[in-house]
């Protein structure tokens, strides 16, 4: 296909990939002047008028979702019996093929990518869109290493037969959640399992589940336990592979509820490695490492603490650990006879009272004088919808570490309100100045200006009304209007005028040209005129000189006898009027501008149009009439003249030569209606 | 023996991309069966199934012909089905770019009072036997096997989003699996070869109840097909019933 051109508009330059249901083409929008992806619908579909209703709808629900992450829709169409969505062109690779090269992707890296999948999920889910087939085949990488997730909400399910005898031509299925695999009612968790196996996969290299078949693919997900990552691949983190496992749940509600939810814990398994690296020596590395252990045994599937991680524990945390040993003796003591049980009680309390005041009056100051101040991480407040001084002040206030907010111009949020953050409200960091997570925050700049082009005066409409609307995201509202000056259907102007500055999305008015207004002229009386005067009386009134009879003659000596259309006729203004000289011996000839010889043959008969009376007419009747003479076929203009029904027949003056056949011709209201011939000995 | 064929485009699609065939011996009696429903882009799945049945259909006439007793039915069921499956894959390879087409192939031999079934896809052939309704074949398909294993049910596979994913299909590769299966004729037996544009819409309780009734085959799978329309006939549908 590639070659063609959709609806004149997106020409298909190479063929950039296929799937099950789809071919993707790179193409170039012509009008845009852009490269777009348009993903073409298989054959097979075209005639499965149910899908081809709900593969509308979707794309343009999912058309809807603007977001960084998320691969943008521009347009669906059909060019025949092709269907079509034109996208963002995204100049990348898949996630699939950027595992094939680089195999397992290191752990941290990973996250991150899962976290801006989850992140594009997330606004798709408040939107009420399920993804259904989040895969890494769906995950563009793009040059800058942005994941962008593409394919949302596309209708899948089909009355049309496929084969899918290879695994790998469904692709899917290795992904797809035990319920999918059902055929049962899937949700926002159903992507979160498929982000699960996903970030399996990015991990390890390998997918969770493989065999021959599809359905032995999908058996494994319905009925297998999953495997842990850090099988495969050693360094990765417990807390990571708690991640994987959760999302990968066989039963929905074990899975994390929202996207949002597992962003969180990533950014936690994130924000420890972070510091645990950068300042093995910082007091505070020591909490949250603790923190993420007691996140991990607190999950479901909780196991014992790798050997590793017990190595990272700080004293701290051991100690910690054997204070809650020491309080779990304490029931078994009370075993013993209730004396004994007093007398212990009594020691016990008076040895922990002791250790209690020596630690709080002693110990606690002397660490507090050795290492930094106690201190406890924060938890990030919701920031987005804020004024930027409040949030700062908010900021400062918890002594939060916090990059300069960045500036981003925005449609509809008002400038110095804050539209993003991160991390996301919530989750919490530490404070102070060492800490490596810091509070960054984007906002609004309010409306992005934009300026309306200079040099779109004579420019085609069509194209300055799209340019405006799709490029510079302006709101252009036609307005027509005529001009003599602007040629009819390009630009006179617009509103603002060309050169300002305008917000983006507001309304620009473009003044498309109608071509000129003609106004409506009567027809001088022109019989007795030389042609010197006759020319001046047309040009004074707007009209132009039309064909002057008789033709061929050197120069118009003599003066006009009749003329075309009659003086007192209404007609629009450049109209041309045609002349009719008499003979030089003509009485009236006098001394016309213009030499040259006449011939004495040229005659005028009148003759009467009739309404023909099986016509169909209205009260008003256009009538134009043309004549031949001799036996060529070159109609010449005779006369054009509005008539009501009463002033029939209407009288006309036919130019003829004596033994030369003329044929009047009569047009009504632009259909032809009868010819009359003529001739005049 | 009585037998019947019928085949609509049912309600939705254009074309009709089933196609079958039934091979009589010189006196006239049903010999083989075959219904096969083509699948492929590019208007080709129609290629698949007619080249199948013609293909099928002409290696088992010449074996009749050559009446070769040296072989068994089997054998001769496999060459002739082999043939089709190079021929549609190495046509597809040739004359479509190697997009790939496929048919599902469900056909019966009958010979020395047994019959025989060659089967491949999720077309289906039944057995109508004391008023006991027996599915012969086994559907090569994603929820076929999914119900086999026992994790969805016949109602839960008709919706399944991947209801029309079939995992077997002639033509589609270069080797090509076949399932056989063979038993004995008993008289007032009823078989049935139908592609899924009917089993999808009729339960195969439904098709006991119509089948076993005293009309004539024709006019019985006329309303067997009237009802699938009726039903929405979004699929082709295809029939062949046999009474021995």
């Amino acid at each position: 296909m590639t070659g063609k051109v959709l609806n004149n508009r997106y020409e298909l330059v190479a063929k950039a990939g296929c799937g099950g249901m789809a071919e993707v083409y790179k193409a170039r929008c012509r009008v845009l002047k852009r490269w777009v992806a348009v993903k073409i619908l298989r054959d097979e579909f075209v005639n499965d008028e149910e899908f081809l209703e709900r593969f509308e709808r979707e794309a343009y629900a999912a058309g809807s979702l603007n977001h960084p992450n998320i691969v943008s829709i521009y347009d669906v169409g059909r060019d025949g019996n092709i269907h079509y969505i034109v996208m963002e062109y995204v100049d990348g690779i898949t996630l699939k093929d950027y595992i094939r090269q680089n195999g397992a992707i290191a752990w941290e890296e990973a996250s991150d990518i899962t976290i801006s999948i989850l992140s594009a999920l997330h606004k798709a889910h408040r939107h009420n869109i399920v993804h259904r087939d989040i895969k890494p085949q769906n995950i563009l990488i793009t040059s800058d290493n942005v994941p962008k997730v593409a394919d949302f909400g596309i209708a899948r399910a089909t009355s049309t037969s496929t084969i899918t005898t290879k695994v790998d031509t469904v692709g899917s299925v290795h992904y797809s959640s035990p319920e999918q695999a059902r055929g049962g009612y899937t949700d926002v968790q159903s992507d979160i399992y498929s982000v699960g196996v996903t970030l399996f996969e990015m991990l390890t290299g390998r997918v969770p589940f493989d065999a021959d078949t599809p359905v032995s693919v999908a058996l494994k997900h319905i009925e297998e336990e999953t495997p842990t990552p850090s099988d495969f691949v050693s360094d990765i983190p417990e807390a990571m592979d708690e991640i994987v496992l959760r999302a990968m749940k066989k039963a929905k509600s074990e899975r994390y509820d929202s996207a949002l939810q597992m962003i969180a814990d990533l950014d936690r398994v994130r924000m420890g490695k972070e510091m645990y690296n950068d300042s093995v020596n910082d007091p505070f590395a020591t909490r949250v490492i603790g923190d993420l252990g007691d996140e991990a045994l607190t999950g479901k599937n909780s196991r014992k603490k790798s050997k590793k991680s017990n190595a990272r524990k700080s004293k701290k945390a051991t100690k910690k650990e054997n204070k809650s040993k020491s309080k779990e003796n304490k029931p078994k003591s009370r075993k013993k006879g209730f004396l004994i049980a007093a007398v212990y009680i009594l020691l016990i309390s008076v040895i922990l009272g002791g250790i209690w005041f020596v630690y709080d009056k002693i110990v606690k100051d002397l660490v507090g004088a050795i290492s930094a101040p106690r201190i406890e991480p924060v938890e990030v407040i919701r920031y987005i919808g804020m004024p930027i001084d409040e949030a700062i002040d908010d900021i400062k206030e918890k002594n939060l570490p916090y990059l300069e907010p960045m500036y981003e111009y925005h449609d509809t949020v008002e400038k110095g309100i804050v539209i993003s953050q991160k991390p996301t409200a919530g989750i919490s960091i530490m404070p102070g100045s060492v800490a490596i997570t810091k509070v960054e925050l984007t906002v609004s700049n309010g409306p992005q200006k934009m300026t309306i082009p200079e040099d779109i005066k004579f420019a085609d409409y069509l194209e300055v009304e799209l340019y405006l609307r799709d490029d510079l995201r302006l709101k252009p509202k036609e307005v027509a209007e005529y001009s003599d000056e602007v040629a009819e259907g390009r630009v006179i102007r617009t509103k603002p005028e060309m050169g300002s500055v305008v917000n983006i999305g507001s309304e620009v008015i473009i003044y498309r040209s109608l071509g000129p207004h003609l106004m409506d002229v009567i027809v001088p009386d022109l019989t007795g005129d030389t042609m010197d005067e006759a020319r001046h009386k047309l040009l004074t009134e707007g009209l132009s000189i039309g064909r002057i009879f008789p033709e061929e003659r050197e120069g118009y000596k003599g003066r006009i006898v009749d003329q075309e259309p009659k003086s007192g006729t209404a007609v629009k203004e450049l109209t041309a009027v045609n002349i009719y000289f008499g003979d030089e011996q003509d009485p009236l000839g006098g001394d016309g501008s213009g030499t040259g010889t006449n011939t004495p043959d040229n005659t005028r008969v009148t003759r009467f149009i009739n309404l023909p009376a099986q016509g169909n007419f209205g009260n008003k009747i256009e009538v134009v009439a043309y004549y031949t003479s001799g036996d060529t076929d070159e109609e010449i203009f005779l006369t054009r003249i509005e008539l009501e029904k009463s002033k029939f027949p209407h009288a006309v003056t036919v130019p003829v030569s004596p033994g030369v056949k003329t044929t009047l011709i009569v047009y009504m209201d632009g259909e032809f209606q009868y010819n009359e011939e003529i001739f005049f000995e | 023996m009585e037998y019947a064929a019928i085949s609509d485009k049912g309600i939705i699609r254009e074309k009709n991309e089933d196609c079958w065939n039934i091979i009589l011996d010189t006196n006239g009696q049903p010999q083989a069966f075959i219904v096969a429903d083509g699948m492929g882009g590019h208007q080709a799945g129609e290629i698949a199934s007619k080249m199948a049945v013609e293909i099928i259909s002409n290696s088992i006439c010449c074996y009749f012909k050559k009446e070769n007793a040296n072989d068994t039915i089997i054998e001769v069921f496999k060459d002739a089905i082999n043939r089709a499956n190079s021929g549609i894959f190495h046509y597809a390879l040739k004359n479509l770019d190697g997009n790939n087409i496929g048919t599902t192939l469900t056909a019966g031999l009958l010979n020395n009072g047994r019959l025989t079934i060659a089967h491949i896809g999720d077309s289906r052939c039944y057995l109508i036997r004391n008023e006991i309704i027996e599915k012969l074949t086994k559907d090569h398909s994603f929820v076929g096997e999914l119900v086999d294993k026992g994790l969805i049910n016949v109602e839960e596979a008709k919706v399944h989003p991947r209801r029309n994913q079939i995992t077997r299909a002639l033509g589609y590769e270069e080797e090509i699996l076949i399932d056989f299966h063979s038993l004995d004729v008993h008289s007032k037996d009823i078989y049935l070869l139908c592609t899924d544009g009917l089993t999808m819409k009729h339960t195969s309780d439904e098709l006991l109840s119509m089948l076993i009734q005293e009309k004539d085959l024709n006019t019985i799978l006329r309303e067997m097909v009237a009802l699938a329309n009726e039903r929405g006939g979004e699929d082709n549908i295809t029939a062949i019933a046999v009474k021995a």
